[in-house]
């Protein structure tokens, strides 16, 4: 099923009376009321849009540490009947993702058993452990199986990353050998056990469902069979409190051109962290992108998530620097994001880089999510500028819900997702002065950043989205 | 005309048997010295080099001369004294006891020695040293030996009630030592050193070489000593100067037993191609003494049981268990399913008393969360491989049993009931094994051929052809010369008629090629079945790389299993047995 996005595979029947919805147990290593990570996110909306299209939909959570414990019960109810929290009982294997717990598979396989659900569709492995293919066939052997991919973690060890341990060069593939050079800790052997480990039990998923095809291509390479992977985009999140977000979702249903930008000036929603310089938030008076006279006001490019070496924050830094170098004085960064969770050592030197910043760097700090469409409307264009491989960041969909093109790294899922010179452009990931070289056309080349933008498709809505997980579980159950 | 004993006795400080008596003047002159001399008594003889002295007698009307012998060794404890004999040059003297010889021990013996006048000569000089001494008294006295040795044991392990394994150095000027002995109550043994198996002690050298004039690098030893040791009483070492001078060294008993003791005791050990068979044709012996002490009795454990085994198995699979417990979890996983549970047993032997807890719990997570019923058998000690598959074997109901690594990993869900069958459509192959391949797919084991190794005496190893290569085209069953223990299928009539392993065999190697050639003594032989493979993990070599004593255990296996197979091997076709 590879190569064959949702999008071509048939899309029987929209009308939803026509339909027969499958009932579904959506299952996520951690409960979406508890933590908001982006598999958790996905997880809760697909439940949401299954319920409001009226499937029947349950959905089973991981607690967290601070969730309630009732004395000797697995799985708990605290949130309404349909909705499950599991307790695990048993430090977690993060190596072979093996779960000790000696009560979760008869208490899973008696659940399954219960709700009979025709697709159980997990966005995890971790926590509840491989193991839950196989308690799932055994309690409800009719169910089907599917596993949404978040990112590499079965195949690497590294946080899932395809990073090498010690130098962060990006790993094309795994290998025994090569595992255990990056875990001097753990032998070949452990790895071949690892990873027959996590085979034998996915053999028992009937559908792996990967958001974007360069990671499906890499778990092809791992061993999952061509014909149990599809490539689908995660259910987006919430767009609620954006007022783009409906203009998207009726244009996108209609088919009628973007609308404009509101005029309103959003405000962010943190203060820089450090108050020494000079860089504070200008008033904002600008407009949409398509307003912009170039040579009224610089072109703004932003910079939103973790400011973390992956994320490429210190590769985003040196570009700026060389702009300025360089006199393009007409380009500003705009930094949305944090990194006071990120190790002292390169706090140090994030903090050094953002004093020693020209103008053309604003810090912004952290902000919270449900502004982030109204932050997008605020800039011209968008940068990923990670140094790893990504999966399909959220931040692409995002900016393409707010029209925006985007600037990324040429590898991985971002490279997938940004057509060079359609709508966004490519750098070689990693090499500060590609990425300047790109910003600087931007910055210069009159009607580019309008070709891009116009080049911008929108993102699926929600329901269309749900239409296409729909056609997959058809398939799946056909 | 004999002479006559007048008093006679062992003295425990002297470590020695004394005497005094008379020999006819036409006999004595020839008397003093280092002689041979025999002890004839009821029940035996005993005798070694003495020391004989002329003492002076006014009693004795010029008819003869006095006596006095000192006779170096244990308390003969043979019934009562007859006679003695001294060689000398012009023959043999005796002595003879009669109604008035005197018999007494200690200290009262010394007493009515030191009355006696010892004639002058050095002979006499040498004697009255000896009266003189004042025995062991639990210090160490080398320090008399004016600084002319320096000794110590640094490891005195016991072997079975009277026997020690000693091991420790000694260097001296170039001939200043007599003798050494090894004393216990009534008991002295002369530690013959030099023939010891010798250890290079390069530290020892550096520290006392310059002082003692000395370049022996060789100075460590290895020395099995038996019937050394008289059980509750204190153990030293005598060392006795060519001057006649004696200084003690006390030994203590190591506190070591079992298998930390045979650790130890092959620390420092590394012999290599000729010297192999000499070192470990003296160890030998004293090594399967400490491994039948170490293993006598010891089967005590307990079962748990996690689920319903089947009444009537078809196969128990017996997995001991050491180490890493990891495994097991996948080794479970790929059981869990396709019936198994419902045809086949599967015994866990716990062969590590410290995982026993971590394994009880492991199981038990394993029964509930895959469904396969588990027999955890938890022994009380740690006995190695060859005993734990014994006590899985004694455990079995199944008609067959399959020895199984730990390290082992099954592809097709059916590889049991294949190899099963196997043995069931072929009953003339008595043993069954799979193809065995490593993580990378090239072949870990398809059978075991030998080939003689020249850095280990040329003995006759297990080997296995083809190894780290890919497999070839083969398909079912194969014979092969012997399998590997890794995995192996049999009848349990098979395994019980055989004893199962030989437990004289170390922790953990060449007892499977041993039970494969003593299964050909009933009749039946080996095959591999080509068309079942499994994963098999295999620890890295111990021939080479390991820790010195694990190497050492692997030549101990290597000498049992040479000793006993060996020259048959070598004569079978197809076995190349010169190195």
């Amino acid at each position: 099923m590879i190569g064959t996005t949702a999008d071509t595979l048939m899309s029987a029947v929209q009308a939803d009376g026509e339909r027969r919805l499958p009932s579904v147990l959506v299952m996520t290593h951690s409960h979406p009321k508890l933590t908001r990570g982006g598999a958790e996110i996905s997880a809760n909306t697909l439940f949401r849009e299954l319920k409001a299209r009226g499937a029947k939909a349950w959905l089973l959570g991981c607690s967290s540490p601070k969730s309630e414990v009732r004395l000797g019960a697995t799985l708990t109810q605290p949130y309404g009947p349909d909705d499950y929290v599991y307790h695990p009982n048993a430090p977690f294997d993060y190596f072979k993702f093996a779960n000790p717990d000696p009560k979760f598979p008869d208490e899973l396989a008696e659940l399954v058993a219960e709700l009979k659900p025709d697709i159980v569709h997990s966005h995890h492995f971790v926590r509840f452990g491989v193991e839950m293919f196989s308690a799932i066939r055994r309690g409800w052997p009719q169910a089907k199986i599917v596993l949404s991919l978040h990112e590499y973690l079965a195949i690497c060890n590294h946080h899932g990353q395809m990073m090498k341990t010690v130098t962060y060069r990006l790993c094309e593939k795994e290998s025994y050998s090569a595992c255990a050079a990056c875990f001097p800790q753990h032998g070949e052997r452990d790895f071949f056990l690892r990873k027959r480990y996590l085979q034998m039990f996915f053999e028992d998923v009937d559908l792996f469902i990967s958001p974007s095809r360069f990671l499906a291509e890499r778990f092809m390479a791992w061993g999952l069979p061509e014909e149990k992977l599809a490539v689908l985009e995660n259910m987006p999140p919430e767009r609620s409190g954006s007022p783009f977000a409906a203009e998207w979702d009726r244009r996108a249903m209609s088919g009628a051109p973007q609308a404009e930008a509101p005029q309103t000036p959003p405000k962010p929603v943190a203060m820089p962290m450090f108050s020494g310089g000079t860089r504070f938030v200008a008033a904002e008076t600008g407009a949409g992108s398509k307003k912009r006279p170039s040579a009224v006001r610089p072109l703004k490019i932003g910079f939103f998530g973790q400011m973390s070496p992956l994320k490429g924050i210190t590769v985003l830094m040196d570009a700026a620097r060389r702009l300025k170098a360089q006199k393009i004085d007409n380009l500003v960064i705009e930094i949305y994001g944090d990194y006071s969770s990120q190790p002292l050592e390169f706090q140090k030197v994030v903090t050094e880089a953002l004093e020693e910043a020209g103008e053309n760097v604003v810090f912004h700090g952290a902000y919270d999510n449900s502004q982030v469409n109204a932050l997008m409307q605020r800039i011209d264009a968008m940068v990923i500028p990670s140094t790893w491989w990504e999966n399909s960041p959220v931040v692409i969909q995002e900016a393409f819900t707010n029209g925006k093109p985007v600037i990324c790294s040429n590898i991985g899922g971002m490279a997938e997702k940004i057509v060079h010179g359609v709508n966004g452009l490519q750098f070689e990931v990693s090499r500060p002065a590609s990425l300047a070289e790109m910003l600087a056309d931007l910055a210069t080349k009159p009607g580019l950043l309008e070709t891009l933008a116009a080049g911008v498709r929108p993102p699926p809505t929600a329901a269309e989205m749900l239409n296409r997980h729909l056609d997959l579980y058809d398939a799946v159950i056909a | 005309m004999n002479g006559c004993v007048d008093i006679h006795g062992y003295s425990e400080a002297t470590g020695s048997y004394l005497l005094c008596g008379w020999a006819p003047i036409e006999t004595a002159d020839g008397l003093p010295g280092f002689r041979p001399v025999s002890l004839g008594f009821e029940k035996g003889t005993a005798s070694a080099e003495g020391l004989v002295a002329h003492t002076l007698r006014d009693d004795l009307g010029g008819q003869g001369r006095g006596v006095a012998i000192h006779l170096p060794g244990s308390d003969p404890a043979l019934g009562r004294l007859l006679f003695v004999e001294i060689e000398a040059g012009d023959g043999p003297v005796r002595l003879d006891s009669t109604a008035g010889t005197e018999h007494t021990a200690n200290r009262a013996l010394l007493d009515r020695m030191r009355q006696q006048r010892v004639a002058p000569g050095m002979s006499g000089e040498r004697l009255r040293a000896v009266l003189d001494r004042s025995g062991f008294e639990g210090r160490d006295t080398l320090d008399r030996l004016d600084g002319q040795v320096a000794f110590q044991i640094d490891e005195a392990v016991a072997t079975g009630t009277t026997g020690l394994l000693l091991s420790g150095w000694m260097l001296s000027a170039p001939d200043a030592v007599r003798t050494v002995r090894l004393r216990s109550g009534g008991r002295s043994t002369k530690l013959a050193i030099d023939t010891a198996i010798r250890l290079d002690r390069a530290d020892v050298l550096a520290k006392h070489g310059d002082r003692l004039r000395s370049r022996q690098v060789r100075c460590g030893f290895l020395l099995p000593a038996e019937n050394c040791l008289e059980p509750g009483e204190p153990c030293f070492v005598e060392i006795e100067t060519v001057h006649g001078d004696v200084g003690y060294h006390p030994v203590r008993l190591s506190a070591q037993h079992g298998l930390v003791a045979i650790r130890a005791a092959l620390a420092n050990l590394s012999p290599r191609y000729d010297e192999v068979a000499s070192v470990f044709d003296r160890l030998g012996p004293t090594l399967t003494a400490l491994n039948a002490d170490r293993l006598a009795g010891k089967r005590d454990g307990r079962e748990i049981r996690f689920g319903r085994a089947p009444a009537e198995p078809v196969c128990s699979v017996i997995v001991p268990l050491y180490g890493r417990l990891d495994y097991m979890e996948v080794q479970v996983a790929l059981f869990a399913g396709n019936g198994f549970g419902d045809r086949h047993e599967l015994i866990y032997v716990v062969d590590d008393p410290a995982a026993a807890g971590a394994a009880t719990h492991l199981a038990d997570t394993l029964f509930r969360r895959f469904g396969v019923p588990i027999r955890l058998w938890l022994q009380n000690d740690n006995l190695g491989f060859a005993p734990a598959c014994n006590v899985g074997l004694s455990l079995a109901a199944g008609r067959t049993v399959c020895f199984l690594n730990s390290d082992v990993f099954g592809t097709a869900p059916d590889w049991l009931d294949r190899l099963v069958a196997d043995l069931d459509r072929l009953p003339e192959t008595g043993i069954v094994g799979p193809l065995l391949l490593f993580e990378d797919g090239s072949v870990q084991h398809q059978g075991m051929e030998y080939a003689p190794l020249p850095e280990f005496g040329g003995w006759l190893f297990p080997t296995h052809p083809g190894k780290g290569e890919r497999p070839e085209a083969l398909s079912g069953l194969v014979r092969a010369r012997v399998i590997t223990g890794a995995c192996m299928v049999m009848t349990r009539e098979l395994a019980e008629s055989l004893g199962g392993f030989d437990e004289a065999f170390v922790i953990g190697d060449f007892e499977d090629s041993d039970l494969c050639l003593r299964a050909r003594g009933l009749g039946v032989g080996c095959a591999v079945d080509h068309d079942v493979s499994l994963f098999h993990l295999e620890r890295k070599s111990q021939i080479t790389g390991a820790e010195p004593w694990r190497l050492n255990v692997t030549l101990y296996n290597a000498w049992l299993h040479q000793k006993r197979w060996g020259r048959r091997l070598a004569a079978e076709a197809g076995v190349r047995a010169d190195a």
